[in-house]
C-alpha cells in the first residue's frame, strides 16, 4: 500500500513536470529540420548544420591549394573545396542553405505557423542569396583552375576562391573591396554568410512564442505530408517524408 | 524502412532539384496565365459573382486561381472573404500559402539571379586580375558605361600588345570620367606604347614589323592610310598578295588618289584573280586614278552586278563615264589632229594603205598585234 501510494505520487509528479511531453508544432520541426537535424543529410544533421561543416571544409580545401606549389595538388584541393560548395549528391553549401530555406518555407506555411516565423521565412529566402552567389562563383573559378596550365595562372583564381569560401562563413564586405569606406564583414544581407544567417535563424527561433524547444529527433524523422497537403507524424515510425515533400 | 528512407531521401532530392530547376527557368511553368484562364477560373468566378458573400465560391475562386499559379490575384480573394469571415481557417491556410508562394516567387528569382550574378562577376575578375579580354566584353556588355570596366578593358588590351585599341577604350574611359588623372596617364602610356609600334612598322622590314603595323592601326588617326599602304608593301615583300592586297584596299578605302597604291591594287587583283565585289570596285576606283577611264568603267560595273549597294559605286561609275567621254573626247580630237598631215604625192597615208590592204583581203589585224600580211 506504500509503494503504491509512493508510485502514485511520483507519477502525478511527472505529469505535472510536464514528462508527459505535447509533439511539437508542425512549423517548429520543420525549423528543427533546418537548424537540428533530418533524416536525409549524410550525418542526419539539419541543413544549416550541413552548410556550415561544408562551408568550413571547403574553406580548408582553398586554404590547401593557396599553400601548395604543386599544380597537381592545388587542382585536387580545389576541386575538394568546389564540391564542398555545390554537390548535388552530397549536400554542398549552395544545396544545405537552399534546403535550409525551403525547410523555412514549409514551416512558415504550416497551419500552425506564428506570425513571427511567417515573416521571418521570406527574409531569410532571400538574405541567402549572397551565399547562393558566392557558390556560383566558386564554380565558375574552380573550373578556371582545372584549365589553368601552371601555378602562377592558376593562382590568381585560387586566391579569389579563397577568399569566397572565407566570405560564404562568416561575410565578406563589398565596400571596403572597392576601396570605399567599409562596414564591419557581414553587416549588409548583401554581404551575408552563413555565421549571420546562423544569427539570423536563431533571434528568429528566439521570437517564438510558445517558446521552440529542441524538436526531440523521432519527430525530425517522422514527419509526412499527406495527400491532402497536411503535414502529420507517421505513428508507425517509418522514417518521414514518405509521400514526399510536395 | 532502408526503402522507404531512400524514397523519401529521393523525394527530397527530387524537390530540391525541381525547386532550383524552376529557379532558372525563372518560375515560367507556373507563371499565372491571366490572359487565358481555364474554364474552372472562369465558372468559379462567375459563381462568386452569383454569390458573393459565400464561403464556398470564394474558396473554389481562390482553390482555381492557386491551381493556375495566381497566388497575386487569389490575395485579394481572400483577403476579402477574411473580412467576411476573420475566423475562418479555410481561408486563412489559403492566405498564408498564397502569400508563401508569392514570397517564393521572388526567392526562386533571387537564386535564378544568382547564377547571372556570379557570372558577370566572374567575368570582371578575369578583366581585372588576368587581363581577359574577352571577359571584359562578357561584362560589358552587361555594364557598358561602368567606367572601372572600361578602363579594365583598356588596361588588357594595353597589356596584351594593342595599344592602338587601348586609346580607344580609354577615350571611353575619358568621357564617362572627365578629367581623370589615372585614365590621362594610362591613355599617355598607351600612346606612347603605339608611337614605337609605327616606328618599328616604317623602319624595319621583318615580319613583327607587319605586326606591329597591325597593332598600330588606328581608325581615323593620320598616320591609318601610310600604316596599311607599309603593311601592304611588307606583306607583298613577303609573299603574301592575298593579305597585300587587302591592306592597300583598306588603304584605297581611305585614300584614292595614291598612285602607288592604285598600281599595287590592279597589279595584285591580276595576280590573285580576285573577283569579288569589293575587290572589283577597289580595281575599279584605283583603275580611274590611273586615267584609265574604259577599263575603270568595266571593273566598276562588273562590281555593281555582284553588289549594287556597295558604298560610292555609283559615284565611281559616273565619273568613270564622265573620264571615259572625255577619254573618248580626246582620242577623236587627236584622230583628227592627225588628219591635215602632209603626204608624198603618189605615196598614201598609213590609214589609207591599211584600208587598201583590207579591202584587197590580203592582210587581217587582231587588235595589238602587228598587221600579218598573208598571201
Amino acid at each position: 500500500m506504500k509503494h503504491l501510494a509512493a508510485l502514485a505520487l511520483v507519477l502525478s509528479l511527472l505529469v505535472a513536470g510536464g514528462c508527459v511531453s505535447r509533439p511539437p508544432t508542425i512549423a517548429h520541426v520543420h525549423i528543427g529540420h533546418a537548424i537540428t537535424g533530418v533524416h536525409v543529410t549524410p550525418n542526419k544533421e539539419g541543413y544549416m548544420v550541413t552548410a556550415e561543416r561544408r562551408g568550413a571544409e571547403a574553406v580548408e580545401f582553398s586554404r590547401l591549394a593557396a599553400a601548395s606549389n604543386d599544380l597537381a595538388i592545388i587542382k585536387q584541393n580545389v576541386a575538394a573545396a568546389v564540391k564542398a560548395t555545390d554537390a548535388e549528391d552530397n549536400f554542398g553549401v549552395k544545396q544545405a542553405i537552399v534546403m535550409a530555406s525551403n525547410h523555412l518555407t514549409f514551416a512558415a506555411t504550416s497551419d500552425d505557423a506564428s506570425v513571427n516565423v511567417q515573416q521571418a521565412a521570406p527574409i531569410f529566402a532571400s538574405h541567402i542569396t549572397r551565399v547562393v552567389e558566392r557558390c556560383e562563383l566558386i564554380v565558375l573559378l574552380g573550373k578556371d583552375v582545372e584549365a589553368s596550365s601552371s601555378v602562377a595562372e592558376a593562382s590568381v583564381s585560387v586566391a579569389e576562391l579563397g577568399k569566397l569560401t572565407r566570405a560564404n562563413v562568416s561575410g565578406d564586405d563589398f565596400n571596403a573591396a572597392a576601396g570605399n569606406a567599409g562596414g564591419a564583414a557581414g553587416s549588409l544581407p548583401s554581404q551575408y554568410g552563413l555565421v549571420q544567417l546562423r544569427k539570423e535563424l536563431e533571434a528568429m527561433v528566439a521570437r517564438e512564442s510558445p517558446r521552440y524547444v529542441t524538436v526531440p529527433q523521432w519527430y525530425l524523422f517522422n514527419l509526412v505530408r499527406l495527400p491532402n497537403g497536411r503535414w502529420v507524424f507517421d505513428k508507425l515510425g517509418r522514417g518521414g517524408n514518405i509521400d514526399g515533400y510536395k | 524502412m532502408v526503402i522507404s528512407r531512400a524514397l523519401a531521401f529521393a523525394a527530397v532530392l527530387l524537390l530540391a532539384m525541381m525547386r532550383l530547376a524552376l529557379a532558372n527557368a525563372g518560375r515560367a511553368a507556373l507563371s499565372c496565365q491571366i490572359d487565358s484562364q481555364p474554364q474552372s477560373v472562369t465558372s468559379a468566378w462567375a459563381a462568386l459573382k452569383r454569390s458573393p458573400n459565400e464561403l464556398e465560391p470564394q474558396l473554389a475562386l481562390a482553390d482555381a486561381l492557386i491551381d493556375q499559379g495566381c497566388y497575386k490575384e487569389a490575395v485579394p480573394i481572400l483577403e476579402a472573404g477574411l473580412a467576411q469571415r476573420p475566423h475562418s481557417s479555410e481561408l486563412q491556410s489559403r492566405l498564408r500559402a498564397a502569400r508563401s508562394m508569392l514570397n517564393e516567387e521572388h526567392f526562386f528569382e533571387g537564386l535564378g539571379n544568382a547564377q547571372e550574378t556570379a557570372k558577370l562577376q566572374h567575368s570582371v575578375l578575369r578583366c581585372t586580375k588576368l587581363a581577359d579580354v574577352s571577359a571584359c566584353d562578357d561584362a560589358l556588355r552587361s555594364k557598358p558605361d561602368d567606367p572601372q570596366l572600361v578602363i579594365a578593358k583598356g588596361d588588357a588590351l594595353s597589356h596584351g600588345g594593342h595599344p592602338s585599341d587601348a586609346i580607344l577604350v580609354y577615350l571611353h574611359a575619358g568621357s564617362l570620367l572627365p578629367g581623370d588623372v589615372g585614365v590621362k596617364s594610362k591613355l599617355a602610356v598607351a600612346e606612347s606604347q603605339r608611337e614605337a609600334l609605327v616606328s618599328q612598322c616604317q623602319g624595319s622590314a621583318d615580319v613583327a614589323a607587319v605586326d606591329a603595323c597591325q597593332a598600330a592601326l588606328l581608325r581615323g588617326s593620320p598616320d591609318e592610310f601610310e600604316l596599311l599602304r607599309r603593311k601592304g608593301i611588307l606583306l607583298q615583300s613577303f609573299g603574301k598578295p592575298e593579305q597585300a592586297l587587302e591592306a592597300f584596299i583598306a588603304a584605297n578605302v581611305l585614300k584614292q588618289d595614291d598612285k602607288s597604291v592604285s598600281l599595287a591594287i590592279v597589279a595584285l587583283t591580276d595576280s590573285t584573280g580576285r573577283r569579288d565585289a569589293l575587290a572589283l570596285a577597289a580595281r575599279g576606283s584605283s583603275l580611274l586614278t590611273l586615267h584609265r577611264a574604259s577599263e575603270a568603267l568595266q571593273s566598276l560595273h562588273e562590281a555593281e552586278a555582284l553588289a549594287p549597294a556597295l558604298p560610292k559605286l555609283r559615284v565611281e561609275i559616273a565619273q568613270a563615264e564622265q573620264a571615259a567621254r572625255a577619254e573618248s573626247k580626246r582620242a577623236v580630237a587627236a584622230s583628227a589632229n592627225a588628219q591635215p598631215i602632209k603626204t608624198q604625192p603618189g605615196v598614201p597615208s598609213k590609214p589609207q594603205a591599211d584600208t587598201r590592204m583590207a579591202a584587197s583581203g590580203a592582210v587581217t589585224y587582231s587588235n595589238d598585234a602587228a598587221p600579218a600580211h598573208t598571201n
